[in-house]
């Protein structure tokens, strides 16, 4: 669809065009994983692939994500660039030894003999109340492992520039979509673009503070950014968009600018990425604070399937406002 | 036995004080009941007396200095003979408790938190960009109280910073003006800042209206005749307060105020009126004006009125408000504005009645008059609902046969 001479698609079709336009362009790329081949994904997102590449590119596993896992580190050490689709995030933890016992310390083991030019993909988070073990925002535990590199899109534009990245990168790549974005639309240029990894976005200026958040968050930023900024508080809303690398220049230069640091995550407080922003502010720009920061997490409970506790447990757009006017006027 | 004399706390938001005057002096005999010192706060002047009969043993505070309340700045011993014992006791061991908010202290520039603790004082920490910026721009952050929150930050540095730098730029040349030091006491510091944050804090906007007076100065006139005997005199004050307590009562929602970042809304509705006397100005509040009648008001703004020029008023009488009315009528003010009191969303001030040319019809006349406008906060209420809060002011004071019904 063409509205106002920009083409917008959706975040799902961005991560296909994405995934066709690198497999045509390198011959060696496979995609493992569950229900990718003829049906196209559990979330459309491999749609019509394999009617254009086939099984010997699209490889149809069982629900076995230790196995499928393994399997495309070895093609990957073996000369191929792999992709394995655990499809859900949640259980990506049942190859955690193969992600970062073998993907990640292939290249240090060997002596730089291998590479592992691999993209793991899984969908996190929550949508429709669909109970804690579909709907983990786990991208945290991936980062603290040297090796591997974190990519947590929010947008269609930014799913298919940082996807074509991944898929050009000789390092393991986890690529994290979030479930609940796979329908929103956005721009996406008809022309190839890549946008390099460790180089936040500035989604919305601003001058009194400054709001971190990926994936749906970013969203939920934006909103509160709004209603805010009728009430005088103008918040600069930053999107660090892969979070290893992450662009602790970027998020120390927004700070210095603001001199106040708020996170705001759907994943939980305890040892996160919240605090790993906060050690931005401490490290780099501690003189330029003048606020504690702040952070607005899940609440530190399991993602319950009630819809009202769902609801209160994971931040929303009346929380964020609440809670960053409370912290500007204290 | 020692009996220990402490600063009182006058109202909740009391947290220092200065002793004014002492009654008595060191080895003074004492009754329970008379009074000792008074103390000065940020609101009031108030006489304190002594709860039990002895001796004074020793008073720690000179007047002026300021001690955080629960301070104990004095003693009263039962017997003569125990006052030099009491009196060395307190000599070591209150000095400290002394707030001095002009001795310089270096502040520490960089790192921790282990900013001198002054017993008694209270120390605010400050954030890392106030400390950077206190350290760029030259200005002590000892003893500075933030505008907001427990932290100094840095919009309170840019404040000294400015005060500083306006101190220190000589608007006239030096030698023209030979200074007068005027002991500036803690209320009219208290007003001072209070005045500068409401301006800054507040955004207010301002309506006014020109009111046609005439029937209200033959009302006024009616009124003060019929009531020749009391003791109570009506005035045009009493008219004015009658007609906002009005307006506020058939509009709700104009009764509300700002509070940290929240609307508040007020269950009564009680008004305040400047009252200067030679040193101050006062705002002492009439509780429920919509409840009076125009005699009530009258007796009791001439009864807050008496108090504040006597220097007894109370924070109580001094506390909450719905609003606040300014009349500068005895003057030659044809209108002015004014600035909001704290917390309060809304102040009418009114000029002076006098006759003036309007339009009647098509012709010109000379009618009385008097303009009035309302300052507002804009965080609370916007134009439309201000302007039916002033238009329903000016309505009942055209007829203001409305007010005593």
């Amino acid at each position: 669809m063409v509205t106002n001479g920009k083409r917008e698609i959706t975040y799902g079709d961005a991560g296909v065009e994405a995934l066709g336009e690198e497999m045509r362009r390198d011959p060696s790329i496979v995609y493992i994983g569950q229900g990718i081949g003829p049906r196209g994904g559990n979330f459309r997102q491999t749609k019509g692939l394999w009617a254009e590449f086939g099984d010997h590119r699209l490889r149809d596993t069982a629900i076995t994500e230790l196995g499928e896992t393994g399997m495309a580190i070895g093609a990957a050490m073996a000369g191929n660039r792999a992709i394995v689709d655990n499809v859900f995030l949640d259980f990506s933890l049942e190859a955690m030894t193969q992600i970062v016992q073998q993907a990640a310390n292939a290249h240090f083991l060997s002596n730089g003999e291998l590479k592992v030019p691999l993209m793991v993909r899984g969908s996190m988070g929550s949508v429709r109340n669909a109970g804690v073990q579909h709907s983990h925002t786990f991208y945290a535990w991936f980062a603290h492992i040297p090796g591997l590199k974190v990519v947590v899109p929010a947008t269609p534009y930014d799913v298919k520039g940082l996807m074509k990245t991944a898929l050009r990168d000789d390092c393991p790549v986890i690529f994290i979509e979030h479930k609940a974005l796979y329908n929103i639309k956005g721009n996406v240029p008809a022309e190839e673009y890549l946008i390099p990894f460790g180089k936040a976005n500035i989604c919305r200026a601003g001058t009194t503070a400054t709001l971190v958040a990926v994936g749906r968050m970013v969203h939920v930023a934006l909103d509160a950014a709004r209603i805010l900024d009728q009430e005088g508080i103008s918040l600069e809303v930053l999107d660090p968009r892969t979070i290893a690398p992450l662009d602790r220049e970027g998020i120390a230069a927004s700070i210095r600018k603001t001199t106040r640091v708020a996170v705001v995550e759907e994943a939980h407080a305890s040892c996160g990425f919240s605090g790993e922003v906060f050690s931005v502010a401490c490290e780099d720009c501690f003189d330029s604070l003048d606020a504690p920061p702040k952070r607005i997490c899940a609440r530190p409970a399991p993602n319950a399937f009630s819809p009202k506790l769902e609801n209160r447990i994971l931040p929303d757009v009346e929380r964020v406002v609440t809670e960053i006017r409370d912290w500007m006027n204290s | 036995m020692t009996h220990d004399v402490v600063m009182p706390q006058l109202g909740l938001t009391m947290t220092e004080g200065s002793v004014s005057v002492w009654f008595k002096q060191p080895g003074d005999k004492i009754e329970k009941g008379e009074v000792l010192f008074s103390v000065e706060t940020d609101k009031v002047e108030m006489e304190v007396e002594a709860t039990v009969s002895g001796y004074v043993a020793a008073e720690t505070v000179a007047p002026k200095q300021m001690v955080a309340t629960g301070t104990v700045i004095a003693a009263i011993v039962d017997r003569e003979d125990e006052i030099a014992a009491a009196a060395a006791v307190l000599a070591g061991t209150l000095r400290a408790a002394v707030i001095e908010p002009t001795e310089p202290q270096a502040y520490p520039a960089t790192g921790g938190e282990e900013a001198k603790e002054t017993q008694g004082a209270p120390q605010f920490s400050a954030t890392p960009l106030a400390k950077r910026m206190a350290r760029e721009l030259d200005v002590d952050l000892h003893g500075l109280k933030p505008a907001k929150g427990s932290r100094i930050q840095a919009e309170d540095v840019r404040r000294v910073h400015a005060a500083q730098a306006e101190a220190a730029a000589p608007a006239v040349p030096a030698a023209a003006v030979a200074p007068l030091d005027v002991q500036l006491s803690p209320r009219r510091a208290a007003l001072a800042e209070r005045l500068t944050a409401s301006f800054n804090q507040a955004p207010h906007f301002y309506l006014g209206v020109e009111v046609d007076a005439t029937q209200l100065v033959e009302l006024r006139a009616s009124c003060v005749a019929a009531v020749q005997g009391e003791e109570a005199r009506i005035t045009f004050t009493d008219f004015f307060l009658k007609a906002m307590a009005r307006s506020l009562s058939e509009m709700p929602s104009v009764n509300t105020f700002w509070q940290n970042g929240k609307i508040l809304a007020r269950q009564s509705i009680d008004i305040g009126f400047a009252a200067q006397t030679d040193q101050m100005l006062f705002v002492p509040v009439i509780r429920n004006v919509d409840q009076l009648t125009m005699l009530g008001v009258a007796r009791e703004r001439i009864r807050l009125a008496g108090k504040a020029r006597a220097g007894k008023l109370t924070l109580a009488e001094m506390e909450g408000g719905s609003a606040t009315l300014s009349n500068l009528g005895a003057f030659a003010v044809d209108w002015f504005q004014a600035i909001l009191n704290p917390p309060q969303s809304i102040i009418v001030a009114t000029g002076r009645i006098a006759k003036r040319a309007v339009v009647c019809g098509d012709a010109l006349a000379a009618r009385e008059t008097v303009t009035i406008s309302a300052s507002i906060d804009h965080r609370v209420l916007d134009g439309v609902a201000g302007a039916r809060f002033l238009s329903r002011i000016k309505e009942l004071l055209e007829q203001p046969a409305l007010l005593i019904l």
